[in-house]
């Protein structure tokens, strides 16, 4: 074995002092010290030797390296700098075979939604607030001036989890604006995203899980028409300066004045299209001042303060924003739905 | 509800075109939903009434927010009625048993009449909103219902036991046939319409078979009647029965409307059908009715909540104009609230009736109050974002599965001891069996969409879930926060150049123990566990300070066999909450940079093959004491070069000092020491 390594020794010397290139050095340099080097497989040989020999050879060969190391240097450091430019050059590769890329993952869209309006809505002083997907009948309808004979009430449309009807899974997010009313003492600015149910079928358009993400302002002065302007900013920071809001009066039991409010198409940006069903609106979502009944119950003075509450269907802003027409596609976790977010 | 635009102009005089009249009602509150062109240049108009406000199940009270709206005059249908019979105390008896089912019943005779075709005026009239014309006495009862939103019943009288009306609750189990043909089971829930004997109708419902108006129907009792919304609501829900009456008095009839109704009825079947009005009217009434309910509107008030001023000529006009009598009085507005409006109880009620015809186009668009400091992310969003980041850095694709699961899954996919999947949270009332209970492991989710990816050709799977999971406790159950990752199939990181490879344990590990470095928590101790739902020899437990984190394996061959799954499944779930609390905990501190030189030596180990790789790293470092500076394995073998039952393991160690430069003998002394120690103690050869 040391016979072998002197061999070696002496070949690689002659080899390298012969060398006329860098690309011969390089060479060189894989054949003696690469990987797959003659003295890494001489190494890997040791076993056969016996124990006792083993460390001296060790040694050896690690010199053996060394020494071939410092020649190699030496006669790099000798060919000349031109012939090293010229080598460079030849040293091409197609540089439009894929890299060597790691799989990348895709956040969900309607996770990216949410962080989206989180931001904007941080921006207006509005942080974001949370509560449980079980929650009580109190909390869910009673709270919010919900009539005993609604029919959202019905077994038929919210699932409950005890004979009573007492626990629920809340319908909408907006027992969180309970809790928080419950909770602090005005003046109120939260944003309440979050999962709810409602006991329907599954098709292209229900699910029975499905996410909010509501707001609700209160204060001495909080109005409609700061509503609408706090409305406008968001809805020009999200879709863009182009899309209009629009009030329709309506009616629900929590707020009074209601309204139902609406964007412009942003198909066809109000002209009327297909989505829009030719009108150049699209129905998003309600809206109102909070009921004087609702602050009466979380125990706020409705002569002294007043407020906003909103509701926004994230999966419908989605749906409109990416032009996906079957809700199912959020829950199924299809990577090819997925990947294009 | 549908009303035709001529109808609607027989009430008031107004200018608008079709298109303008339904943009005008539905931007004040009455949503015309469809609108249809009828023959002769007319139109059908759908409309959407919300539920408070029953006053607009009419002609007439449209055409009140139509005048308040536009101004112009209403005309009032024609009630006169010449009463040319006999005294009705002569011909009918009444009386009311339920006083608060029915607070009150008023009734009116027509004798001699003759059932008969409708003119043609009014069958044009019933049929352009859809209805079906019967007969002259039907079709004035649904006319006037329309025109005055009030529901009327017409009997015939001759069919009436004694020609007496009894309002009562049903006895248990009494029979009743009513007029569509049905012959129903009653309880004493049900109020209904009785004669002497047996019922005759099912009060503010439907009529009854028997005593239906027939072709040879002479004499007329014609019923217009006030019940107790909550009451028909229940009944008509408990029967599966809805009308066009229940619908009006379940959300509210007006009980001061009676006569005008019965009049205007009477007056049209005396002159459609013949015969003649009994004078006078049976009227029971159990209960008080006030002609108006008083209120007072702060225009400041409506101003401040509006955020809009709306001038106080305008908003009494307005209130005025929808019969919301109002007259300013000092500071404020008094207004008195007609018994049609029960849904106008308070202040805010005026307001939003004075903001919504005044317009919410009005509204400024621009106010935004300017907020002095934008709030502070939770530090909870901030970390699950973070996470989310590292997953999908990590190749992973965010999936939402449902909360609602198959609680029959459960038991072949529990993940003890970190988390067991049972028992789950069930609901009372599923729509199925598959989405019938909470989910206590977000694995059942992943697994699913798993599936669904390979079904649809994907040779790898890569998702991950941030989600809630729920555990029953005795009253609300208890939420917690999870992270569960998948991935199956092709691994990561292949290149034209390299061999494909299929994932492996390893795969998930790494990927866990990149996402726990990334939060500092490197440290974290992975131990080999049986976990019914993982593979018995490659699932792992894994701490951090000695608490459960979660873990991590592949998914139990069989269970993926049940679950039709063709890939070897490799996954992990986490506990959020208790991660997030965890790198909370982590405080970095520096570490000086070394001063002085390592020297690297490798050692190549042939063991027992059982032998834990984190066993023999532990041991190197006990052996070789504070001069070693890390112990890295680097390449494992085991197979044909080797002895059966035993494996090769090379490991990297550095040793470096750090207060001088180690000699060569220095380091060859203690590695010779580790080497002695590993052979004692592991039945370790050296290579
Ligand atoms: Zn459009």
């Amino acid at each position: 074995m040391k016979d072998k390594l002197a061999i070696i020794g002496a070949e690689a010397e002659a080899k390298i002092s012969g060398c006329r290139s860098l690309a011969e050095l390089e060479a060189l340099r894989v054949l003696y010290l690469g990987r797959k080097g003659e003295l890494t497989e001489l190494l890997k040989s040791v076993s056969s030797l016996p124990p006792e020999e083993r460390p001296s050879f060790g040694a050896a060969t690690n010199q053996l390296k060394v020494r071939i190391g410092q020649l190699l240097d030496a006669r790099k450091a000798g060919l000349s700098s031109a012939e090293r430019k010229s080598q460079h050059s030849q040293e091409t590769v197609d540089i439009t075979l894929p890299g060597r890329q790691p799989f990348a993952g895709h956040r969900h869209p309607l996770s990216q939604l949410l962080e989206e309006i989180s931001d904007i809505f941080h921006g207006m002083g509005f942080t974001v607030a949370e509560g449980p997907d079980v929650d009580t009948a109190w909390n869910n309808f009673d709270a919010l001036n919900t009539p005993e004979s609604h029919p959202s009430r019905d077994p038929q449309d919210t699932f409950y989890l005890d004979k009573e009807n007492s626990l629920l899974l809340r319908t909408h997010t907006s027992t969180v604006q309970i809790r928080t009313m419950l909770s602090q003492p005005p003046p109120v600015r939260i944003i309440a995203p979050g999962r709810c149910y409602r006991r329907d079928a599954i098709d292209a358009s229900h699910m029975p899980v499905f996410h909010q993400c509501e707001g609700l302002y209160v204060d001495k002065k909080a109005s409609l028409a700061d509503f609408k302007g706090i409305l406008n900013y968001f809805v020009h920071q999200l879709l863009g300066e182009k899309v209009k809001v629009r009030f329709r009066p309506h009616f629900f039991p929590f707020t009074e004045p209601s309204v139902e409010y609406d964007f412009s198409c942003l198909f066809c940006g109000g002209k009327g299209c297909r989505v829009c069903k030719q009108s150049g609106w699209l129905e998003i979502s309600g809206a109102g001042m909070v009921d004087p009944n609702v602050f009466n119950n979380v125990g706020y003075d409705p002569e002294i303060y007043q407020g906003f509450a909103w509701g926004l269907g994230l999966e419908r802003v989605a749906m409109l924003r990416y032009g996906i027409n079957d809700i199912r596609l959020f829950y199924q976790g299809d990577m090819r739905f997925l990947e294009q977010f | 509800m549908k009303i035709t635009y001529n109808w609607l102009k027989e009430f008031i005089d107004f200018n608008w075109t079709v298109k303008e009249l339904s943009d005008k009602l539905t931007f004040s509150g009455i949503e015309v939903e469809a609108v249809e062109p009828l023959s002769g240049g007319d139109h059908l108009l759908d409309l959407e009434i919300t539920p408070n406000r029953p006053d607009c199940l009419s002609l007439l009270g449209i055409a009140r927010d139509i005048r308040a709206l536009a101004g112009g005059k209403i005309t009032q249908p024609d009630c006169t009625v010449a009463e040319k019979g006999q005294p009705i105390d002569q011909l009918a008896k009444l009386s009311i048993e339920d006083g608060a089912g029915c607070p009150r019943y008023l009734a009116r005779v027509i004798t001699g009449v003759k059932i008969a075709e409708s003119p043609g005026w009014l069958k044009t009239k019933i049929e352009k909103i859809g209805l079906r014309s019967i007969n002259n006495v039907a079709d004035v009862t649904n006319l006037v219902m329309h025109e005055l939103g009030h529901p009327l019943h017409a009997f015939d009288y001759d069919k009436l036991a004694d020609h007496t009306i009894v309002v009562r609750r049903a006895k248990p189990n009494e029979n009743f046939t009513t007029l569509d043909g049905v012959e129903r089971k009653l309880t004493a829930e049900n109020l209904v319409i009785a004669d002497a004997k047996r019922p005759v109708a099912l009060a503010g419902i439907m009529g009854g078979l028997e005593s239906e108006i027939s072709d040879h129907t002479k004499n007329v009792l014609l019923e217009s009647a006030y019940f107790e919304p909550n009451l028909i609501r229940k009944g008509s829900r408990a029967l599966g029965l809805k009308t066009e009456a229940s619908y009006r008095f379940e959300r509210g009839a007006d009980p001061l409307i009676l006569k005008k109704a019965a009049d205007r009825a009477a007056k049209l079947i005396a002159e459609l059908a013949g015969g003649q009005v009994a004078a006078g009217v049976l009227d029971v009434a159990k209960t008080e009715f006030p002609e108006y309910r008083r209120l007072t509107l702060r225009p400041e008030k409506a101003s401040s909540l509006l955020g809009m001023d709306i001038p106080v000529q305008r908003t009494v006009e307005i209130l005025n104009a929808l019969e919301l009598k109002a007259k300013i009085s000092g500071e404020i507005i008094e207004v008195h609230i007609p018994s049609f409006r029960s849904d106008i109880e308070r202040e805010v009620d005026l307001i939003e009736e004075v903001g919504r015809i005044f317009g919410y186009d009005n509204l400024p668009g621009d106010r935004i109050e300017p907020w002095a400091v934008p709030a502070v992310k939770r530090p909870k969003d901030i970390f699950i974002a973070g996470i989310a980041k590292i997953m999908t850095g990590l190749g992973f694709s965010e999936h939402y599965g449902l909360t609602l699961i198959d609680p029959g899954q459960l038991e072949a996919l529990d993940l003890s001891p970190a988390f067991p999947s049972q028992p789950a949270v069930e609901l009372v009332n599923p729509i199925s069996s598959d989405q019938s209970a909470l989910r206590t492991i977000l694995l059942p989710g992943l697994l699913e969409a798993a599936g669904q990816n390979l079904n649809n050709g994907l040779d790898g799977v890569r998702l991950f879930e941030m989600g809630k999971i729920f555990r029953p406790q005795k009253t609300t159950p208890d939420e917690g926060l999870r992270l569960g990752a998948l991935l199956c199939g092709r691994a990561a990181g292949q290149f034209w150049d390299a061999k494909p490879r299929a994932a492996d344990f390893f795969d998930i590990k790494g990927a866990l123990q990149f996402l726990l470095d990334s939060l500092g928590l490197a440290e974290a101790e992975f131990s080999a566990e049986k976990i019914p739902a993982l593979h018995p020899g490659r699932s792992a437990l894994v701490r951090v300070d000695k608490k459960i984190l979660g873990c991590c394996g592949e998914l139990d061959p069989s269970a993926a066999d049940k679950l039709g799954l063709k890939e070897r499944i490799y996954y992990l779930e986490i506990d959020l909450e208790l991660l997030m609390e965890l790198s909370g905990l982590k405080q970095s501190r520096y570490r000086e940079l070394p001063k002085y030189p390592s020297i690297k030596r490798d050692l190549a180990l042939d063991l027992p093959a059982q032998t834990e790789c984190r066993r023999v790293a532990e041991l190197i470092g006990l052996l070789a004491g504070g001069e070693l500076e890390s112990v890295s394995l680097f390449d494992l073998y085991q197979g044909k070069q080797i002895e059966q039952g035993r494996k090769s393991m090379a490991f990297s160690l550095v040793y470096r000092a750090a207060d001088r430069t180690l000699t060569d003998a220095e380091v060859s002394g203690i590695h010779q020491k580790v080497v002695e120690g590993l052979k004692g103690k592991l039945q370790a050869n050296i290579r």
